[in-house]
């Protein structure tokens, strides 16, 4: 018995060295990538680029699904981006609540005959709408399907060669195309873009238009605030640049349409669509026998806002999700892993994804049961179990702080002394319960994968509504 | 105690330490940082303030350089970037209003040096530069500053240059790009589309020397920008263009001559209608439309049905652009079209203009 004890407190302090060695790392990539990329932007480059005719469209696609509450809003802040070309396509999937009458009805919608260069195989589309007043909006209305097969629908009727993917609730920054789509106008090698994700509660909107930023009200948003920080300032950025940023949030990508109807679109039965999409499409960029070439970059100044829930509920079922859609994606894209015909991204990319992300919340919730087991049996005192916790505690919050320091020296900096004094205190008590909430969760949510076979996509977060923030 | 054994205690004690002091110096750390990013935004801000109505006055004739010169002296590094800014939003026409206040700023040599510093940082902050100081005497660093090894130099070398108005410049900027690929192509237009009329004439040189020292892309590149500018006296060797062996220059010339739009290139253009390729037949379509080509209506109405679903929607649209006689026969290849794709198109292109009522309003 103890012979076990012992392997798997090794295992256990083995993997913290190795995890956040691999951190670490992370952030001096990162923060490397980031000076380099702010160095490369030259004067009004984003000006030239929002005047000029040969711009590359895009075609913005919004899967939407009981969005009524938000939907006029988002389609009004997509519609009033800073870009010289771009259409909106909003998915109307199977919405059993008034987000086509809202749509129809906001922006004065005619029924249109339509049909798109490509046809991807999607459930029955019932209908597509125009509107005078805006030219560049289309809706399209259809059988529900989830939303890789609403996305699918959209790239069916949209006619530009570049497309961003979001989500019903995001909020992009005005000139947030402008900058995801800049590297496609400087490296034609450049297959798709990401961009950082932010909760977007706490912002304030008018028409569509962000008039105001500020950080999510509650204790669970701000550790949120803290926690996409960490994961977008500096965990992307130096993923990417080893050939090993294995998610692209669904909230924000811009991808080049061929190449998507290459990879024959989104899986349609996805539970995160995003992930495994982001996983084929490392595939097809990085297989030296296929030698289809192309590179994956992050946009470390394009921002979109997008709603994160607020109560622990719905906080769990989402991560529940998430560890899920994990799971799976890695599973149906297995052969890549340790697998030296995709480089990088199969040597270090797959594995660290699977064991320093997925597996990650096991490890932890064991260690934390085998704290309380030896303590409880006596073995080690409760000294012994402060100290490791602590080493733990202030290990987050060193790397935490230089998710902020990055956020600090970039145009992404808190808007107030208040809010920043508010993101050290999100820090400082991340690790006191919410961390360990959101590792719970995603321990049942891989059980349930796996022993209950659990696919479904869970609880629906519930939209804080027009106005507000998210909306 | 004994399962973890003291060492491993002592140096997770240790590092636990050793953390919390780095964490608390990285928070002084970060605090500085914005400290020090608040006063630059409140200095920067405060100075904008009150030298951008002297400039403003200045580029308007109410001000001399002498009432503005003490306040770009003050802080050149900030002078600099807001005379960039202000320059930007003029009109490429008023932008020469405010070289005698570039000249003012201390900062030419020092550019001229950066130009060949090792970073290519600097390099690239110093050609970007160069271009707003208006200096005619940095050309010849500005041209072998197009031979950098880093792209973005090239790029911001070559802007300055066109900043500059130096249609001697237009060739070797040409030659510096001259790399396949259509995004290099349509990056290296977009800068010398800025150039105006004045790189009309060696653009010209090209066009009318296809075979000579010029690649295909530098062809390409030529024939979009004289269309981009709609230059009128290159419609002939651009129809000359039509009969390309390289798809790629037939689809740019095709493009232009719509752009251009004179009327005596549609036979020549149109003819492009049934080019192997789809992208030229697109084009093709797409000049008639451009070009009014009422002419051409039965070409337009035979493309409905063409293979690829672009030639179809540009059909369809140019066909819809060309009036009555046009959406006439939309209507009818709507209604009659043996194609089902040609009817398809047809209907969409009628729906979406409102020429035919649609099913649900709403």
């Amino acid at each position: 018995m103890m012979t076990i004890v012992y392997f798997l407190l090794g295992f256990i302090l083995v993997y913290f060295i190795v995890l956040h060695a691999i951190y670490l790392l992370l952030v001096l990539v990162g923060s490397v990538q980031i000076r380099k990329y702010n160095k490369g932007i030259t004067f009004a480059e984003f000006d030239r680029i929002a005047r000029s005719n040969l711009s590359m469209p895009v075609s913005i696609i919004v899967p939407a699904h009981n969005e009524s509450a938000i939907i006029v809003n988002t389609a009004e802040n997509l519609l009033r981006l800073n870009y010289p070309a771009h259409e909106v396509i909003v998915v109307d999937d199977g919405s059993t609540d008034r987000t086509l009458d809202v749509l129809i009805d906001h922006f004065k919608l005619r029924r249109v005959e339509k049909h798109g260069p490509k046809r991807l195989e999607t459930e029955k589309v019932k209908a597509v709408f125009e509107s005078d007043e805006h030219p560049n909006l289309v809706v399209v209305t259809k059988e529900n399907g989830r939303r890789a097969d609403a996305i699918n629908a959209a790239v069916t009727m949209a006619r530009y060669p570049l497309l961003l993917v979001t989500d019903a609730d995001s909020v992009l920054e005005p000139d947030g195309l402008l900058h995801m789509a800049r590297p496609f106008l400087i490296d034609s090698r450049i297959v798709a873009s990401a961009g950082v994700v932010r909760p977007s509660n706490g912002l304030i909107l008018e028409d569509g238009v962000i008039v105001q930023r500020g950080l999510p009200p509650t204790m669970l948003g701000l550790n949120q605030e803290v926690e996409y920080a960490r994961s977008f300032q500096w965990s992307r950025t130096g993923l990417c640049r080893l050939n090993s940023m294995l998610c692209i949030s669904g909230a924000l990508l811009l991808v080049k349409k061929n190449i998507f109807e290459k990879l024959g679109g989104s899986w349609a039965k996805a539970i995160t669509d995003d992930i495994e999409f982001t996983i084929r499409l490392n595939k097809h960029i990085f297989d030296r026998k296929e030698k289809n070439g192309g590179k994956l970059v992050f946009t470390p100044d394009a921002v979109c806002f997008t709603e994160v829930p607020e109560s622990a509920k719905l906080y769990a079922s989402q991560r529940n999700r998430w560890q899920r859609g994990t799971f799976e994606a890695l599973f149906r894209n297995w052969r890549m892993i340790l697998n030296p015909r995709y480089g990088m991204t199969g040597l270090f990319g797959m594995p660290f994804f699977i064991l320093f992300e997925a597996f990650a919340p096991l490890v932890e919730i064991t260690a934390y049961i085998l704290a309380v087991g030896l303590l409880v049996a006596g073995v080690v005192g409760w000294t012994e179990v402060v100290i490791l916790f602590f080493l733990a505690y202030i290990t987050g919050i060193f790397l935490s702080l230089l998710a902020v320091l990055l956020t600090e020296m970039s145009r992404l900096r808190t808007a107030s002394w208040v809010d920043f004094w508010k993101m050290i205190a999100a820090i400082l008590t991340d690790n006191l319960g919410y961390h360990q909430w959101r590792q719970l969760a995603a321990v049942v949510g891989m059980f349930q994968y796996f022993l209950f076979r659990r696919r479904d996509l869970g609880a629906r977060m519930e939209r804080i509504g027009e106005g507000a923030a998210g909306a | 105690m004994d399962i973890l054994g003291p060492e491993i205690l002592r140096i997770a004690t240790n590092l636990s330490v050793l953390l919390t002091l780095l964490s608390l110096l990285l928070l002084a750390f970060i605090i500085v940082i914005r400290l020090r990013s608040e006063w630059r935004a409140t200095h920067s801000s405060r100075y904008r303030h009150r030298v951008e109505p002297l400039v403003a006055g200045f580029v308007t004739g109410r001000r001399a350089a002498d009432e503005v010169a003490p306040e770009l002296g003050r802080d050149p590094d900030e002078a600099l970037a807001l005379l960039m800014q202000v320059s930007e939003h003029l009109e490429p026409s008023d932008r020469p209003k405010l070289q005698p206040l570039f000249a003012l700023l201390p900062v030419k040599t020092d550019l001229r040096e950066q130009l060949k510093h090792r970073q290519w940082e600097k390099r690239l902050a110093a050609a970007e530069r160069l271009g707003y100081l208006g200096d005619h005497g940095t050309v010849t660093e500005l041209i072998a500053a197009l031979k950098d090894e880093v792209l973005v130099v090239r790029f911001a070398a070559a802007r300055s240059l066109v900043a500059l108005r130096t249609a001697d410049a237009v060739d070797p900027i040409l030659l510096a790009f001259d790399v396949p690929g259509e995004l290099n192509e349509r990056r290296t237009a977009e800068i010398l589309h800025e150039m105006g009329s004045d790189a009309v004439a060696p653009l010209l040189d090209v066009v009318r020397n296809p075979g000579g020292k010029y690649s295909e892309s530098v062809l390409n590149v030529a024939s979009r920008v004289l269309g981009m500018l709609q230059a009128k006296e290159a419609a002939a060797p651009l129809s000359a263009l039509l009969d390309h062996p390289e798809f790629r220059v037939r689809l740019n010339a095709a493009r232009s001559l719509g752009a251009i739009g004179d009327r005596s290139t549609l036979t020549a253009a149109a003819k492009l209608a049934a080019d192997p390729s789809w992208e030229v037949r697109n084009a093709a379509v797409q000049a008639i439309g451009k070009l009014h080509g009422t002419a051409e209506i039965d070409r337009l109405v035979a493309a409905l049905a063409d293979s690829a679903w672009w030639v179809r929607f540009s059909a369809a649209q140019a066909l819809f652009s060309l009036g009555e006689p046009g959406i006439t026969a939309l209507k009818t290849s709507a209604r009659d079209a043996a194609d089902r794709y040609a009817r398809e198109m047809s209907t969409q292109v009628l729906t979406e203009h409102g020429a035919l009522p649609s099913g649900a309003q709403s």
